[in-house]
């Protein structure tokens, strides 16, 4: 009895070990973690305090892939949940506002959805992101903000789960506001062997 | 430190039931995993498992069965999947008298995606053809798993998984039922390496007029898949 449970302690220990001498040689990669408040830049925190006043359930993280570090805050604030990036000094990078199809343009969102309906033979679209980039005018944050995207270059990014005869997957699809493809990615997810 | 809390959580809900009975049982399972797809559509597995009874660990009791299984999934949409397998397991093997079971396996599980946080519902059938009987088992499992370090579960980083089973047993003469309740804390080494040690809680024989019988369980599992 006694030995087993050495066997057993031995067993964990070592993979205790083993996993740090792992996570040292993963550190070249992305990773994205949860940080508080005060490990944000303070010049994100002005900005956020400056355009998001009374915001609501905020989270902080820090992304970094071994050169480029970046910080992001994700919060809730007058109906919608934004994701704001920043670089490690505190500048603008974009801001990304959780919307519903509904709220694209009618013109847009029929040139959208024409492209899916022609390269899917079913799809779901799970997540919808109008991003604005330009960091460097308040005037056009603020114009982002109260929602009069006339003079703004704006991005959006659609989650699908789609199908056709070739694929079946989710994807990340990146359109301009002329409905202009720019990008398409697919969403690769982490095995799901534990839980099947 | 926070996966350090979740864990003790985990063994602090586990540990109170082992005072429940004297004939609980204790048991150590070590697991491997192989997982490999054969296209956006199809994937199979392969997993190899052994039960040690951790109060008979010096004698050649303590290997109570050893299981081998393959098993195939069909993805119906990205969410949805159906499958099944084959399951092998010799008990006792290392007993003058050893058992056999060949199961058969067919399953469909559903899979929700919140950002990285997986909820899985998995409905199994199974054909029990034992060495000493018949056996049909009706299983329902909820799962749920998610980062520990952020939003997105990254390289390097722990995970926690938390399931309970439902599983009813019957043949001709009986029928059973047990509860397994499962918490577990996982490593993600990289997109094709996983290890996990889970922490089980099995109420079984259920609705057999007998007493409950308790079964604690440590399971560590090596997940591969290319």
């Amino acid at each position: 009895m006694n030995s087993g449970i050495k066997a057993i302690f031995t067993f964990l220990f070592l993979s205790m070990v083993f996993f740090d001498t792992v996570r040292a040689q993963a550190d070249k990669q992305e990773i994205e973690k949860s940080i508080k408040q005060d490990e944000m830049p303070s010049g994100a925190l002005e900005l956020i305090e400056e355009y998001f006043e009374d915001y609501e359930d905020i989270d902080f993280f820090k992304e970094t892939d071994g050169e480029t570090t970046t910080f992001e805050a994700k919060l809730d604030w007058q109906g919608y949940t934004y994701s704001v990036e920043f670089d490690e000094t505190g500048v603008l990078l974009d801001i990304e506002q959780l919307i519903d199809i509904s709220e694209i343009d009618d013109q847009l969102r029929t040139a959208i959805l024409k492209q899916l309906e022609d390269r899917y033979t079913k799809f779901e679209i799970t997540r919808i992101q109008r991003q604005y980039f330009d960091g460097e005018s308040d005037e056009k944050i603020e114009d982002f903000l109260e929602g009069d995207f006339d003079d703004l270059s704006l991005r959006y990014e659609l989650e699908i789960d789609g199908q056709n005869r070739k694929e079946l997957g989710s994807f990340e699809l990146l359109f301009d506001d002329n409905g202009t493809l720019l990008q398409k990615r697919k969403i690769i997810r982490r095995s799901i062997d534990n839980i099947w | 430190m926070q996966y350090i809390r979740y864990g003790m959580v985990a063994v602090a809900i586990l540990i109170p039931f082992s005072g429940v009975s004297q004939e609980a049982e204790f048991i150590w399972e070590p697991e491997f995993s192989y997982s490999w797809k054969h296209s956006d559509r199809l994937a199979f597995n392969s997993k190899t498992t052994l039960f040690n009874s951790i109060q008979n660990l010096d004698n050649s009791s303590s290997v109570e069965h050893i299981e081998t299984a393959l098993s195939f999934a069909y993805n119906l949409t990205v969410r949805m999947k159906a499958g099944g397998g084959y399951l092998y397991r010799l008990t006792t093997p290392l007993e003058n008298e050893q058992g056999y079971e060949h199961r058969l396996m067919q399953q469909a599980a559903f899979v929700s995606f919140i950002g990285d946080r997986r909820l899985s519902h998995r409905f199994r059938t199974e054909q029990r053809f034992r060495s000493s009987s018949y056996v049909n088992r009706w299983r329902y499992r909820l799962s749920y798993d998610f980062p520990l370090e952020g939003e997105r579960l990254d390289p390097g980083e722990w995970y926690m998984i938390l399931s309970n089973e439902l599983l009813s047993s019957f043949n001709s003469d009986n029928f059973e039922g047990e509860n397994r309740i499962n918490a577990g804390m996982g490593w993600l080494f990289n997109s094709k390496r996983k290890l996990e040690i889970n922490l089980e809680y099995r109420a079984q024989d259920f609705f057999t007029g007998d007493a409950l019988g308790h079964v604690f369980l440590i399971a560590t599992s090596l997940y591969l898949n290319r």
